[in-house]
């Protein structure tokens, strides 16, 4: 196919792959673990490092990816002090995220172009250095899923069961919310801060959708991730639309058609 | 004659617990014995959770001690040897697992991090289904049954690792007053035919006098502990069968 001879093209499906395949991983745990606007949390607190990087000139996705650290670090550490209302944590967090990114904001007035490419993404630009980085943190990521599939499914599934058990239950969620800032920290390129989110959780809910059991739902969640980011960029490609919203778009049809094809099944 | 199966499964010695500056639970002093079923009875916020969390090691007493089969709960390594049976409300109906995967993860507190599941644990949680008469909803997705069925799939992913303590934690909540007698008798079979300690956390108290009496053994504060005692059933008459049904 002539569209693959474009080097810019090849990069931005092979990071689009490796994104589409994390994000899903995690995300079905995060948003089974009713915390659905973790990924955005971190992804707002992510953008207020990348501002700052790009305010004193230092590699802002690097920046970004340590905000995004030391905001899954404080959303932990909220969780534990308010143990009932982990919802609490989150818009503590988030707040405080869009509050830092918005004072650089308003202090590096000229990088707003820039900004707008972490903000809604670039994943035509993607460098083949910034291809390195996303293999590594799926690597991580894949083996982290891989090695405690067991654990993380009973935590899921039943917390108390799982720590009546002997379980590690608050070192596995504390990685498994480091793993989804690695995640963000990848994928800001892809769709941007302000659509991370939505690789995180609209494959996981369409997957809840099948009703299926728990390592089909694993399976297809990465299907559909990869179908519609790898769709979704030779769209874009082709008709030169914003990759991030073909895919993000691209999705939320896959998930609307699986939850109109069960209602039709059912009647 | 009584045999010796009367060792202290659960030892609480003076335990005193708050929250801050409220005292939930102030000097308790409570001996569960092998096969002895404990019911436990109070109100929201009486206390009843933080007890059963401080009973299996996951909190600690402010002052006192807590000990489980001999041991320091907190230094409690043998893990396989509690069940733990979840309120029905506390299931997601929408979460994507099936029975079969539910039950399975009953072994997965037994099995060290990083052990992979085994042909013979998929064997293990079938004989565990066909226990509790399951085994045809194997690939259903447990939010698509009924509570009772939903139960039985939790007692059966409790009894996997052959416990020694089954507590079950509210189980009835949720669930119509038909289901929640025969639950109660299937339970009640499961003491009278197995080697295994019962606590048993309920807000029906018609239920709980039907089997262990009416006058509690022990009232401490708002919590109430009715107990029928091991010695109440001979040792002899344990069945150590397979299956449980009822």
């Amino acid at each position: 196919m002539d569209l693959f001879q474009y080097e810019i093209l090849q990069r931005a499906i092979i990071a689009g792959v490796l994104i589409g395949l994390i994000s899903p991983l995690i995300g079905l745990f995060v948003v089974l673990r009713r915390l659905s606007l973790l990924g955005d949390t971190i992804a707002h607190v992510s953008i207020a490092g990348v501002a700052l990087g790009l305010l004193i000139d230092i590699y802002p996705l690097g920046l970004g990816f340590l905000f995004a650290i030391f905001a899954a670090f404080a959303i932990e550490m909220f969780r534990k002090y308010y143990q009932s209302y982990a919802e609490l944590s989150i818009a503590i967090i988030m707040s405080g995220g869009i509050a830092v990114a918005s004072i650089l904001f308003t202090l590096g007035k000229g990088y707003n172009i820039n900004v707008q490419t972490y903000l809604f993404g670039s994943i035509f630009t993607v460098s083949m250095q910034e291809i390195w980085i996303i293999l590594a943190f799926s690597v991580i990521i894949v083996l982290f899923v891989f090695l405690f599939y067991k654990e993380l499914f009973l935590i899921t599934f039943d917390e108390d069961a799982a720590a009546v058990g002997g379980l590690p239950v608050r070192a596995i969620n504390f990685v498994n919310t480091i793993l989804t800032a690695f995640v963000v920290s990848a994928a800001i390129k892809v769709v941007g801060a302000l659509l991370v989110s939505a690789l995180i959780t609209i494959p996981a809910a369409a997957g809840i959708a099948l009703r299926k059991g728990f390592k089909t739902t694993l399976f297809w969640t990465v299907i559909i991730s990869e179908f519609a980011i790898v769709t979704g960029l030779l769209i874009s490609w082709e008709w030169n639309l914003a990759p991030n919203g073909t895919i993000v778009l691209l999705l939320i049809g896959i998930l609307l058609s699986i939850m109109i094809g069960f209602k039709k099944a059912r009647t | 004659m009584e045999q010796p199966c009367h060792q202290d499964i659960v030892n609480l010695e003076d335990v005193c617990f708050s929250y801050g500056n409220h005292q939930v639970i102030q000097h308790l002093n409570f001996t569960i014995k092998e096969r002895d079923f404990v019911g436990v009875i109070g109100s929201n916020g009486a206390g009843k959770s933080t007890l059963l969390k401080m009973i299996v090691g996951l909190i600690q007493p402010k002052t006192g001690r807590v000990e489980l089969f001999g041991k320091n709960s907190a230094q409690f390594k043998e893990r396989e040897k509690i069940g733990y049976v979840p309120q029905k409300n506390a299931l997601n109906p929408l979460f994507p697992a099936t029975v079969k995967e539910v039950v399975l993860s009953g072994l997965y507190s037994r099995k060290k991090i990083l052990r992979r599941i085994h042909k013979q644990d998929l064997e293990v949680a079938q004989d565990a289904m066909e226990s509790f008469s399951i085994e045809h909803l194997a690939d259903r997705k447990i939010g698509q049954l009924s509570g009772g069925q939903q139960q039985r799939v939790f007692l059966a992913r409790a009894m996997i690792n052959k416990p020694k303590l089954l507590i079950l934690d509210e189980p009835t909540v949720g669930i119509d007053e038909d289901t929640q007698r025969k639950f109660f008798q299937l339970i009640q079979h499961m003491h009278q035919h197995h080697d295994m300690t019962f606590i048993m956390v309920s807000h029906d108290i018609e239920a709980m006098h039907s089997y262990l009496g009416s006058k509690p053994q022990l009232v401490h504060d708002q919590i109430l502990f009715f107990v029928k005692h091991s010695h109440e059933i001979h040792c002899d008459e344990i069945t150590l069968a397979h299956g449980i049904t009822s």
